[in-house]
């Protein structure tokens, strides 16, 4: 049986979907929580 | 040695064509700032990893007002960027078909959104549980 190459391309393309999506589903809240609260207590720091 | 010398369209300046293309590079420009908050957010983890004083002085550098202008920017910056992800998707993403018929683009790109509204809520939630 003859074994053809498989492109490594939709890994990578995978990668960068994938941090396409989680920087879409919690960036926003992430920028917030972290930067939003900034003159106050930290909320991570607790 | 050939002496034809084929045209080839010159591709300068080419998504100035398009309000799409415009668009498009806008959203894309935003990932720029979606970067410099994960390097933001990197540092902090090295500093943290480094000791208590380092801790503290990232802490104290992120209370800076010009860190909470940058925060600011970022925030409008990535908002946007996860609002223009989901709606690029019926042109990014190949046709999802359910039952034999293909899944509509307002569908697929209202349920990203909600998908999003979501995330953002429980990520909320988490940290509110951990910080009380």
């Amino acid at each position: 049986m003859k074994t053809r190459k498989r492109s490594n391309a939709p890994i990578f393309w995978g990668l960068f979907g994938a941090g396409g999506m989680i920087a879409a589903l919690v960036g926003p809240m992430l920028v917030f929580i972290t930067g939003g609260r900034g003159s106050a207590r930290h909320p991570v720091a607790g | 040695v050939s002496k034809r010398r084929p045209y080839v369209r010159p591709m300068d300046g080419w998504w100035k064509k398009n309000p799409f293309y415009v668009e498009y590079m806008v959203h894309e420009g935003t990932a720029l700032f979606v970067a410099a908050y994960a390097i933001t957010l990197l540092v902090g983890l090295i500093r943290l990893g480094q000791g208590e004083a380092a801790w503290n002085g990232w802490l104290a550098a992120m209370q800076n007002p010009l860190a909470i202008v940058c925060h600011l920017a970022v925030l409008v910056a990535v908002a946007y960027h996860a609002f223009t992800w989901f709606k690029l998707f019926p042109l990014t993403m190949p046709p999802i078909v359910v039952n034999g018929k293909r899944v509509e683009p307002g569908v697929v790109v209202g349920t990203g959104w909600t998908a999003a509204v979501v995330a953002a809520v429980v990520l909320l939630g988490l940290v509110w549980g951990i910080a009380a």
